[in-house]
């Protein structure tokens, strides 16, 4: 996915910034505050799928996908994200029709206290469209920045292993 | 946050984010991959020079220089198939050392280099690979030596009055042996106490010349001159190693002024150093 060109500048009116950002594949209007976070924003809006956990950038809770990329939506302003397409949890799949790599987290057992497992389940997305086949390594790898403070990480492990095997016999992408 | 910003910028040239940059001064900020300065903002800055869409993006190689983008991820650095191959893939294993996929999926080339915090990963290696740095100010482009860039009065113009775009390293370093080491808390620490890259020129088990650069223990990473005299003419053994590790800590002792408290740090970068070697010329052998 590539970033619209031509951001142009933002200048605030009354302390507000009015920013477009796509928003699980719909163009989204929302007035932010200079300052304010996109997680904040995002929460705001109602995608409560982006947890706040450390607010620093080091449990990975607040991950979403920014043009297809996993991003730490607690370490940067809502208005870095004018014009560029976001993915959250709840853009992925539905309750009635999950996605693959949610449904192997269920199936596994993966989930627990599900706080965390939106970020995993991003994570885990971004790591199985580059890497379709990942190894062990890779996805420790490419999850060691989502902290799950339930238990280890055993299962989260063989949920997204499952979810590679899935897909590839499906013959789809993440 | 709390802030005073009023604006975001979106450049479309390295040229006209500097130019912004310079005329702002200190109430305008630069931001890349986001990290830094969202959560430590001056209460001075007013605009947000966001430089995310600027094409500085790029990982490759020429007759003269392998050019890496300001821009690069420092994931984007750590997977890239030619730096794995680059002076036996140090670029690469030192961009993935510490913290973690989210943060140096997000993090720059560009922040690493210009947050002046001693124990960044990538200036030790820059440095020991000969780096030059390529800026814009306003209207044009300025080279020059990564060691230069590193200097407070440089650093402090950086993101003011100059750019950082490209890192440009040799491309005689692409044969180079190299090695990269550290010593941390954890394994993810992004913060390391030591932090060690040697390279070497090493032909026919003879070391033709090499350069150490150690970070963490000064304020600023550093070559280390005398240990790569000793090292430059000498054969690839553990007896040299040894050598150079001693030598090393006798430098470092000077640089730190025998500061008890680096004391460890010291040793630690003796070992680090020798550790390193050894790798460089069991790969050579």
């Amino acid at each position: 996915m590539k970033k619209i060109q031509g951001r142009g500048t933002l200048e605030a009116v009354d302390g507000r910034l009015d920013i477009v950002v796509n928003i699980n594949g719909a163009d989204k209007a929302l007035r932010v505050a200079p300052g304010e976070y996109l997680l904040d924003a995002l929460r705001r809006e109602g995608y409560k799928g982006v947890k706040r956990g450390c607010d620093n950038g080091d449990c990975g809770t607040c991950t979403i996908l920014l043009d297809g990329k996993p991003a730490l939506s607690c370490m940067m302003f809502a208005a870095q994200a004018h014009r560029r397409r976001v993915v959250t949890i709840e853009g992925l799949g539905t309750p009635d029709r999950p996605h693959p790599i949610q449904r192997a987290f269920v199936e596994t057992g993966a989930v627990q206290c599900g706080f965390c497992i939106p970020g995993m389940v991003l994570a885990a997305k971004a790591l199985l469209d580059e890497n379709p086949e990942p190894d062990e390594t890779a996805i420790r790898r490419a999850l060691d920045g989502n902290l799950c403070r339930c238990t280890g990480y055993v299962k989260q492990v063989e949920a997204v292993m499952l979810a590679a095997k899935k897909l590839k016999a499906a013959g789809r992408r993440a | 946050m709390r802030t005073n910003i009023r604006r975001f910028c979106f450049p479309a040239s390295a040229q006209e984010a500097a130019a912004i940059l310079a005329r702002l001064k200190a109430t305008a900020v630069v931001v890349a991959g986001g990290t830094r300065h969202t959560r430590t903002l001056s209460p001075a800055v007013e605009t947000v020079v966001d430089i995310s869409d600027l094409p500085l993006r790029h990982i490759k190689a020429d007759g003269r220089w392998l050019r890496l983008g300001a821009l690069c991820t420092i994931a984007e650095l750590e997977k890239s198939p030619l730096l794995a191959r680059w002076a036996r893939g140090v670029i690469a294993r030192t961009a993935g050392l510490g913290s973690n996929a989210l943060a140096r999926g997000m993090g720059t080339l560009g922040g690493n280099v210009v947050r002046a915090h001693p124990f960044n990963n990538l200036p030790p290696v820059f440095l020991a690979l000969d780096a030059v740095a390529a800026c814009v100010d306003g209207k044009r482009e300025k080279t020059m030596p990564f060691a230069d860039l590193l200097k407070p009065e440089v650093m402090a113009s950086l993101g003011r009055r100059y750019l950082l775009t490209e890192i440009r390293i040799p491309a005689a370093t692409r044969r180079w042996a190299a090695a990269t080491d550290r010593l941390a808390l954890t394994r993810s620490d992004w913060e390391s106490y030591v932090h060690c890259v040697v390279a070497a020129d090493v032909k026919g088990r003879k070391v033709r010349r090499a350069a150490v650069a150690v970070a963490a223990i000064l304020p600023r990473a550093a070559r280390l001159p005398r240990t790569e005299a000793l090292l430059a003419g000498r054969p690839a053994t553990e007896a040299t190693a040894g050598q150079a590790a001693s030598a090393a800590v006798s430098e470092l002792t000077a640089l730190t002024g025998a500061s008890p408290a680096k004391a460890y740090a010291r040793e630690a970068a003796g070992v680090l150093i020798r550790r390193c070697l050894l790798e460089a010329f069991k790969e050579v052998s």
